[in-house]
């Protein structure tokens, strides 16, 4: 079920009908529970399944390693939970990959290999869920929080619909304390939870589906050929795109878990407003950053244990953050790039004598152009099909490409560079602020006129139903 | 209050787009949405029991109109599963494995649909019938065609970020299409609303180039084709359904170009033989003779009523008898 659907408004008119009547507090935990489960099944009903073992395994493993004495035993429990996650991640996310890799390895070394065609779907959310999980049983075994008593609590937090099939990746921390006491929204808390789902859809309609993505299709479109300058329109425009896809969607779901009286985690933060990689990544995609960071890049030693070990865990953790996204080379290249930036930026603060100039605002605008471009260019191997085509677009934009190549039309640059601008703007403009506190301080008449606004434009931004790019994912 | 009044202001936008769209002359269609096979999904759903069945390209989605139909049969179930474009056996193919239909299909062909290479021109939409999931079918109640066979300024080319392109181009706001498609898949051509000595050449161009460039099969290869799907047709008669072949009107240049590379003698006139169920042929008889196309291939949306009315005086006496009964009238294959 897609939240720019109407089944979702329907859908989520009735959750909100039960949630606020007059029933117990657990009555309620089991109506958001099954609603969640219904949200997940009407993509693939017998995926649920998948949801049910994750949370049996890592509930029982967490249970487990609690009461366990001996650490041998708690470490065995952890393999499970480990094994059990990553082994239905790794089957169902990188079967075909491992797979293909595994032929075309066999076949440089003369081997003859004819792999089965395994025909694997992957079921929608799984990455998301998964780390997850696994977050809770990790954080029980390092003993940084306690098994949870209720498992009506835990299993809504493994299933609960607003961010279970694209995020915001939710600590148990964050998410079991709220289920002891019964969640209601303040009126004030509904009326912000209702503007980010309607922000959430101008992003994802408006923004992303009908103004960026058919000229995105049409740059990383098999044939194109574009020019130097349509190749930066074309990458700037999934820039764009796949921000307001991926941040309509937490907007989406903080919004209407804040209906629901829940709070989850900022997911994103003026990203392209950065300064410096590591600025991205504590603005970009946030709950997975310090995944990242707390459950791979500090366990591998994070910067504890000298330069080159520093750069060495950057490197990994952004290489398996990139395959995370994907089966796919292309994206371990994106996540290597971004390993890259981050290893250089560490390099440059530690080795560059500070100038005055880099603190003016003359050098912070010079430095978040870099930081955008260079971003830019790592998103064209997150979006090309293939590494023939990544190459054609980067030279292309790099300048060794051919300018006699297919340019974009006068509407669609228009289109680009207006749509993408505003975006930029609005990012620099509240750079140091947050988004709740910005429209909180416009008048009532303004905020109304800002959501009809929102409204009228999502409602006459028909077009094709594209699903949010981070399902596949 | 905030909501309540963003709520007023953008209901009374969308009523002022709404009135401004119609009155430029632009009508709702569920057309060029990107999302025509999910009421084709929908409508499928409804071919069950002896529920009447339209199935066809274009010319059948434009000559047969949905409401003469009810008006005359109200207690039948009508379903329009024609898809312009795409030639129709894969869904009669589709219709004929379904034990749950034992209704009538009026199957709307010309002789070159039952080549092999066209048979599954259509499976796409088939597929995406199969391939629903009972239980996210029923949860995915989409309303959004329910309001856009209503709503005019829900067109993808009214799109406010379009329009909004357009004015800054200093462009001038998109012009009514002359095609439009309702909620219940029928569609809407009105010749009235386009050029239409352009449209006529540019058809003619397209019907003469489509079948110049064809290989045209041997009328002893077509008879082998049509035999093919002969079983189809009866394993829906074992249940109690029928199939009619009805050749919907074309007009002018149209007829001499088919007749040129499908002589009507050679193809057309063996199918009711070769199938051994009732064809029609809309120039056989009087009452739908005189029909034109303005295009030379379609009709426009004022003549399908009157041409639905004439074909089922036509049919009448064929629909009313079973499947199996041959006393009644018009001759078989004429």
């Amino acid at each position: 079920m897609l939240f720019n659907s109407s089944t979702f408004l329907v859908f989520f008119a009735v959750v909100l009908a039960v949630h606020y009547s007059p029933i117990s507090w657990r009555l309620k935990k089991h109506s958001l529970l099954w609603a969640s489960y219904l949200f997940y099944a009407a993509w693939n009903p017998p995926f649920v399944v998948l949801l049910w073992l994750s949370t049996l395994v890592d509930w029982t493993a967490a249970q487990r390693i609690a009461i366990s004495e001996d650490r041998r035993r708690k470490r065995a429990w952890l393999v499970l939970s480990l094994v059990s996650n990553l082994g239905l991640l790794a089957f169902f996310k990188y079967g075909n990959f491992a797979l293909e890799n595994l032929q075309a390895l066999l076949s440089a070394c003369g081997v003859v290999y004819q792999p089965p065609a395994l025909d694997i779907l992957l079921p929608v959310g799984i990455s998301f869920y998964t780390f997850q999980t696994l977050s809770y049983t990790l954080d029980v075994y390092f003993g940084r929080a306690k098994p949870w008593h209720s498992f009506l609590d835990f299993a809504l937090y493994v299933t609960f619909f607003p961010q279970l099939v694209a995020g915001p990746i939710v600590r148990a921390t964050c998410f079991l304390p709220q289920c002891v006491e019964p969640r209601r929204a303040t009126r004030d808390q509904f009326g912000w939870g209702l503007m980010l789902l309607l922000l959430g859809l101008f992003q994802k309609v408006v923004v992303a589906d009908a103004l960026l993505a058919p000229i995105v299709d049409q740059v990383y479109g098999t044939g194109f050929g574009p020019s130097g300058t349509a190749a930066w329109q074309g990458t700037v425009a999934f820039a764009g795109q796949i921000f307001c896809d991926f941040a309509g969607y937490s907007s989406c779901a903080i919004g209407a878990a804040m209906c629901l009286g829940f709070s989850l985690p900022e997911n994103f933060r003026f990203p392209y407003a950065a300064i410096g990689f590591s600025d991205f990544w504590r603005r970009w995609h946030i709950s997975l950053s310090t995944w990242l960071r707390d459950y791979l890049y500090v366990p591998l030693g994070g910067n504890r244990r000298g330069a080159m070990r520093t750069h060495g865990n950057l490197m990994a953790t952004m290489l398996i953050g990139g395959l995370w996204h994907g089966a796919s080379w292309t994206f371990v290249v994106w996540g290597g790039l971004h390993g890259a930036f981050l290893v250089v930026e560490r390099w440059l603060r530690r080795h560059l004598p500070e100038r005055r100039f880099w603190s003016t605002a003359l050098g912070r605008l010079a430095l978040g152009a870099a930081t955008f471009a260079c971003v830019c260019l790592a998103w064209v191997f997150f979006r090309a099909e293939s590494f023939d085509q990544a190459w054609e677009i980067s030279t292309a934009m790099l300048g060794f490409g051919s300018e006699i190549g297919a340019g974009l039309t006068r509407a669609q640059a228009m289109t680009v560079h207006v749509v993408m601008g505003a975006l930029l703007l609005s990012h620099a403009a509240l750079r140091n602020d947050r988004l709740e506190l910005a429209v909180a301080r416009l008048p009532h008449w303004s905020k109304a006129l800002f959501a009809s606004c929102l409204l009228v434009l999502v409602i006459h931004s028909p077009g094709d139903q594209r699903a949010f790019l981070y399902f596949q994912f | 209050m905030i909501w309540l009044a963003a709520l007023g202001l953008a209901v009374a936008a969308s009523a002022g787009l709404e009135v401004f769209w119609r009155s430029r002359g632009h009508r709702p269609t569920t057309n060029g949405t990107g999302t025509e096979v999910e009421p084709w999904v929908e409508a499928r759903a409804r071919a069950t029991g002896d529920a009447f069945v339209l199935v066809g390209q274009s010319r059948a989605q434009a000559g047969f109109c949905g409401e003469t139909f009810r008006q005359r049969c109200p207690d039948q179930e009508f379903v329009n599963l024609a898809v312009s474009g795409l030639p129709p056996l894969a869904t009669l193919r589709d219709l004929a494995g379904d034990d749950d239909f034992h209704g009538t299909i009026l199957c709307s062909v010309v002789p070159h649909v039952f080549e092999p290479s066209e048979l599954d021109a259509q499976q796409e939409y088939v597929d995406a019938y199969h391939h629903r999931d009972a239980l996210a079918g029923w949860l995915e109640l989409d309303l959004a065609p329910w309001f856009r066979a209503r709503m005019a300024s829900l067109q993808p080319k009214l799109a406010l970020p379009r329009v909004a392109i357009d004015l800054a181009l200093r462009r001038p706001l998109p012009t009514p299409d002359y095609v439009t498609v309702n909620g219940d898949r029928s569609m809407v051509i009105d010749f009235s609303a386009t050029d239409v000595e352009r449209l006529r050449t540019w058809r003619i161009e397209r019907t003469r180039r489509g079948l110049a460039n064809r290989t045209i099969p041997s009328p002893a290869r077509w008879a082998e084709d049509v035999r093919d799907i002969v079983p189809w047709i009866r394993a829906i008669e074992a249940r109690g359904g029928r199939v009619i072949f009805v050749r919907f009107p074309t007009s002018g240049e149209h007829v001499a170009i088919t007749e040129h590379y499908y002589p009507r003698a050679d193809y057309w006139d063996r199918l009711a033989d070769l199938t051994g169920v009732r064809t029609f042929h809309f120039a056989d008889d009087p009452r739908t003779a005189h029909f034109v196309c303005p295009d030379t291939s379609h009709l426009d949306w004022s003549d399908a009523p009157r041409f639905t009315a004439a074909l089922l005086d036509v049919l009448e006496p064929w629909l009313a008898g079973s499947s199996g009964d041959e006393s009644a009238a018009p001759p078989r294959g004429r």
